[in-house]
């Protein structure tokens, strides 16, 4: 999976990469099934603050290789998971949407399958998603809201690594050339 | 200019979108609005999952988890094992129908002594974001419920509805920074707003410097949201400080203490008064008396338990023996408890003069045991 270099230099390393439909549908109400269920038992409520939606987002800009397809699975999974909370629904639709668009830029710079890349563009992307939705909270809907950075800084080392284990697990469901 | 447009269509459809997002957020805030359709589409998707697993889980877990227990049992007869795997399966299914049965008897109880009309709901998944708290409970627009109405549990307030769609509801909790409602507390009376902060605590608004409310005292809903009915336990007061106009004061929010799995909707509030006494953790039982003929103490009288007559008739049969109790080192000879003393443990004479008896029982001229007995305790 990892190579030893972490830029663009082959052409392995800029092909799109594809899936199964299926997984198109399942991988993202799978992400928010577990962002919803799961934290309601008593043991498993720091699972909401792994960001699997995020992440997902991540992993599809990046390996689908293309800004507008990075954007649509930003918005579709943002405002998803804005319908299940009780605030207006568009603050994650737009910090998912820059997610996915910036993601997708990024990685056609890098080599997306190297696990070190992976790490540091999930830690990245997680504390640039995590701010601006602290901003636009803020800015926008002038609510109280409180970013502390240790514990961002924190979750987004955890989001990193859940991250470069998921994304391993989601490679397997890519087709075969 | 198609070319530009091709060049930067990235760029652009990004703004679009962003923009297009923007003014959605801008309308919602602006109109107090919300988009139905986004929010039934995705919650459709997501909530029949979610109460599938739920219902499959509740349904599992016995099973599993005895199957685990039973695993070192292997060695022991087939039929015996067996035995035991199906009894300790049906033992954790009754347990969990019990532990249910009781939330449901709570719920009822609580249902029957308010005046208010309230549904049953299940909470079948959370939302926790960023700084906000709410839930989705199982009862929607087919149930009746409506946006706005309010969620108890016996223990306090949890919520209000936020928005509702055909088979579920999501209630905000009042631990979100959005929430608020009316509160007045137990003993001073004092009237303030709770608000969420984000965290397992509450805190309480608008309480001018200088009103009295002490740390430990509850808070009950005031009536005033008209959301809320007056008198529901709201939470403890857990810290109090002075400020320069207001009071700082954080609650501990009693109805999402302990995570509810059962809520009620109250569908048709009716106020009621605040209760003198805080509501008590726990139902008290009274078992009734073991003895039937036992009556009530009276005031002023003598002790009529079951304990105390036989303490009194021990004394008297001691008593008639010149017996003191509490003298005498060990190895003294107990008194005879089997002596039949007339009129305490044996029928009164019937030759002794029936004069009225004064109402002092040792001076009884029947009973010599009681003639005879000093005003004196026994000892042990």
């Amino acid at each position: 999976m990892a190579s030893g270099r972490i830029m663009v230099d082959s052409a392995r390393q800029v092909r799109s990469a594809s899936y199964p439909v299926w997984v198109y549908f399942a991988v993202p109400l799978l992400a928010l099934l577990i962002q919803v269920y799961l934290p309601l038992f008593q043991t498993l409520r720091f699972i909401s603050r792994i960001e699997l939606p995020l992440l997902v987002t991540i992993y599809f800009a990046l390996m689908r290789r293309s800004q507008l397809r990075g954007l649509a699975i930003g918005v579709t999974l943002g405002l998803a998971q804005d319908s299940f909370l009780p605030h207006q629904i568009g603050m994650y639709g737009i910090c998912k949407t820059l997610v996915g668009y910036f993601s997708a830029s990024i990685g056609m710079q890098f080599d997306v399958e190297h696990a070190f890349v992976r790490l540091v563009l999930c830690f990245v992307f997680y504390l640039f998603h995590q701010f601006f939705y602290w901003l636009l909270q803020r800015s926008l809907l002038d609510q109280p809201a409180v970013f502390d950075i240790q514990t961002e800084l924190l979750l987004a080392a955890i989001n990193a690594i859940i991250g470069v284990a998921l994304f391993h697990f989601l490679d397997k469901l890519r087709k075969r050339d | 200019m198609e070319s530009i447009f091709y060049r930067y269509r990235n760029i652009i459809v990004l703004l679009i979108v962003i923009f297009a997002q923007l003014i959605l957020l801008a309308w919602q805030v602006k109109s107090d609005s919300d988009v139905p359709m986004v929010r039934v589409w995705a919650v459709t998707a997501v909530t029949p999952v979610a109460s599938a697993i739920e219902g499959f889980r509740n349904g599992t877990t016995g099973f599993f988890s005895n199957y685990f227990e039973l695993r070192n049992a292997r060695e022991q007869s087939r039929q015996l094992r067996t035995e035991v795997e199906r009894l300790r399966v049906e033992n954790q299914l009754l347990k969990n129908e019990l532990g249910s049965a009781q939330r449901a008897e709570s719920l009822a109880g609580f249902q029957a002594r308010n005046p208010s009309k309230m549904i049953g709901a299940r909470v079948i998944a959370a939302t926790p974001g960023m700084g906000t708290r709410s839930v989705l409970i199982d009862r929607g627009t087919q149930s009746g419920v409506r946006r706005g109405m309010a969620v108890v549990t016996p223990d306090g307030i949890v919520g209000t509805v936020i928005a509702v769609f055909p088979f579920a509801s999501q209630v905000r909790s009042v631990t979100d920074p959005g929430f608020a409602a009316g509160v007045e507390s137990q003993n001073n009376h004092v009237h303030g707003v709770l608000k969420g902060l984000g965290t397992s605590s509450v805190r309480v608004d608008f309480v001018p410097t200088g009103q009295k409310v002490d740390n430990g005292e509850m808070f009950f809903t005031s009536g005033e949201d008209r959301i809320f009915p007056k008198g529901l336990p709201v939470g403890k007061v857990t810290s109090v400080r002075e400020g320069a106009n207001f009071q700082d004061i954080t609650v501990e929010p009693s109805g999402t203490e302990s995570a509810p799995e059962e809520v009620l909707v109250i569908v048709d509030p009716i106020h009621q008064a605040i209760p003198d006494a805080p509501p008590g953790d726990a139902p008290v039982f009274l078992a009734p008396d073991i003895n039937p003929d036992a009556q009530a103490p009276q005031m002023g009288g003598a002790g009529l338990t079951t304990a105390d007559k036989m303490r009194d008739q021990y004394k008297k049969i001691g008593d008639a023996q010149k017996h003191v109790f509490g003298v005498g080192g060990p190895g003294t000879p107990p008194p005879n408890f089997n002596l039949k003393v007339p009129g305490v443990n044996a029928p009164a004479d019937p030759a002794a003069p029936k004069t009225p008896a004064p109402a002092g029982p040792a001076s009884t001229p029947s009973s010599p045991a009681k003639s005879a007995a000093p005003q004196k305790e026994p000892q042990p």
